[in-house]
């Protein structure tokens, strides 16, 4: 993989060291063991490692949740230890957890999108502006008047996006946004991320444990005990199958059936992401084969 | 044996917020059978195994467990919750004990069986759940996530219910975690002869382990039927916010393209098997002696 310029990041993480200390046992717990990351601007970039791999902690220093024990983040020009900056720092980085419902604060949609912005004191017609584009950038404007417990679980965290949004951010950090949806509700997700990464250009950091979903990623990055342990597009890593499953993933389904299949010296396209990328190099081969 | 007959159950009846979960819902699950439940968030299934285990009552329409009327006046629904295990979703988030194995012994005491008793049953379906007696000492909350939530499936498994029935049991659990609790549940159902209903929001699960489907849509039932026969109505299940296995897919798009692929893949091993004959060699002819 090519070398990043610094420079040009949105994000560069540089040697991060993260360890805690449990005032009980007085035994030290080191989280991340020196994580080097740049995200470039514009990127979709997905998260995958088995739990207490450290992802989770790596999406909390991107906003200044948690600082770094050594290292250092910086985030669009901004180090994250300088504490005089955390407001410009929780601007910039909008994130989203995983459960919807502990995300929304107000009765009404269009009030939970103007929370923040209306905390920080944005004036009225420019806050009206943004929550009213921050609602159809997520497809929710038509629910703006609805109360959010009577959303599913898929629009929910879809106003959950919309109030990030309506900070303006420069990134959205994602932790598992999807993990307690249903198969509409992941699809519902996924494709406004999705969107809103393709057509406004938003940087994204995307935290997951379906690989399906990671496959729409720019890059993947594993994570695995406090390091990064594989980096690459999502055709560069789904492949390496073994590899994958040593650090208690998987694959998607089709790429795990080229897999089986070249095993047994079938010679396959074995990068192939999805159910149709799947079927267009099977389909070639078993007609090739008739003709032959 | 489960029973329901023309179920309805209507929250706040008569209240201005009125909203029917189940709409005469009927139908039977046998003894020792696996049914896979799916339906999208607000479809009903929540609602029904409330039903199941008692948690609820029917606003009309009969649940009959073995036979009894669960909502009848004499029905003894601490009986019945003993019979109908439910592990909720994310139910790591119950357990409360000093000790693993004192938390899987709380059912079993609260059935009034003696602290000996209790333990045997505790040991054992801690066994069953994948959890080593090296934790059992340890408090819950040193677990790690995975290991937490078979605690909390073993302490349902403890008052050895005949019907165990499972909310999304993997949900928030990395691909190693989701692998390992299905393969305890899986195995429970085989060595206890449980009957098994389990919640999914992956298609991909219950393909691979039920027997039959039930499909939940708008408070009722959509199809109940095995997984060939529901998995080849994708649009529809499409249509109600479900999905098919990707390898599903895959296959239905090869047999659009005049493959002669066989119906029912479900999983990676199924697909494997039906591409094999078509993609190798065949073996070559035996040449002439030259």
């Amino acid at each position: 993989m090519e070398e990043i310029n610094g420079a040009q990041s949105i994000v560069s993480v540089r040697d991060l060291k993260f360890e805690y200390t449990d005032e009980e046992s007085d035994t030290r717990t080191e989280v991340l063991k020196g994580v080097s990351l740049d995200v470039r601007p514009g990127e979709f970039l997905a998260v995958l490692g088995h739990n207490g791999s450290g992802k989770s902690t790596l999406a909390k220093h991107l906003n200044a949740i948690l600082l770094p024990t050594s290292g250092s983040v910086v985030v669009d020009g901004i180090d994250t230890s300088d504490t005089d900056r955390l407001f410009d720092i929780r601007r910039r980085v909008g994130m989203v957890f995983q459960n919807p419902d502990n995300q929304l604060v107000a009765t009404i949609v269009e009030e939970d999108v103007a929370f923040a912005p209306e905390n920080l004191g944005v004036p009225g017609d420019e806050l009206r502006r943004r929550v009213d584009e921050a609602l159809e950038l997520v497809g929710m404007s038509r629910f703006k008047r609805h109360a959010p417990h009577m959303l599913s679980g898929g629009q929910k965290q879809r106003v959950a996006i919309a109030g990030v949004l309506a900070m303006q951010p420069k990134i959205l950090v994602m932790d598992e946004p999807t993990a307690m949806l249903d198969p509409s509700g992941r699809r519902e997700v996924l494709n406004t991320v999705s969107r809103l990464n393709r057509e406004q250009g938003m940087t994204v950091v995307f935290i997951t444990h379906y690989m399906d979903e990671a496959v729409k990623a720019d890059r993947v990055i594993v994570m695995d005990s406090g390091v990064i342990a594989m980096q690459g597009t999502p055709r560069e890593i789904f492949p390496q199958v073994e590899r994958l499953v040593e650090l208690g993933l998987d694959t998607p389904q089709s790429t795990y059936l080229m897999y089986m299949l070249n095993k047994q010296g079938l010679g396959l396209d074995g990068s192939v992401l999805d159910d149709k990328e799947c079927a267009e190099a099977l389909i070639r081969r078993i007609k090739r084969k008739a003709e032959n | 044996m489960i029973k329901l007959e023309n179920v309805s159950y209507i929250y706040m009846q008569g209240g201005p917020f009125e909203k029917t979960a189940l709409e005469d819902v009927s139908f039977s699950i046998n003894p020792g059978e696996f049914v896979g439940v799916i339906g999208h968030t607000g479809s009903g299934k929540s609602t029904m195994i409330q039903l199941l285990n008692g948690l609820l009552k029917p606003s009309s329409g009969r649940v009959l467990i073995d036979g009894e009327d669960i909502g009848s006046k004499g029905a003894d629904l601490r009986a019945l919750r003993f019979k109908v295990g439910l592990v909720m979703q994310y139910p790591e988030y119950q357990l409360f004990e000093e000790t693993v194995i004192k938390d899987i012994c709380f059912g079993p005491l609260n059935m009034g069986l003696t602290k000996a008793e209790a333990r045997q049953r505790a040991e054992f379906a801690a066994n069953m759940a994948g959890l080593s007696h090296t934790l059992f000492e340890k408090s819950p909350f040193e677990l790690s996530g995975g290991q937490k939530r078979r605690a909390a499936i073993a302490g349902i498994l403890a008052m050895e219910p005949k019907i165990l029935i499972l909310d999304e049991p993997t949900a928030g659990l990395d691909p190693r975690g989701r692998d390992e609790i299905l393969f305890k549940i899986r195995d429970m159902h085989k060595r206890m002869n449980l009957t098994v209903l389990l919640v999914s929001h992956s298609m991909e699960d219950v393909a691979k382990l039920a027997d039959r489907i039930l499909v939940m849509n708008g408070g009722r039932v959509e199809m109940f039927d095995v997984p060939d026969k529901v998995f080849s109505r994708s649009a529809r299940l499409r249509e109600i916010g479900l999905s098919v296995p990707q390898i599903t897919n895959v296959a239905d798009r090869l047999r659009k393209a005049g493959i002669d692929i066989p119906k029912g893949i479900y999983t990676t091993g199924d697909a494997f098997r039906a591409l094999m004959p078509l993609l190798s060699e065949p073996l070559p002819e035996r040449r002439e002696n030259a």
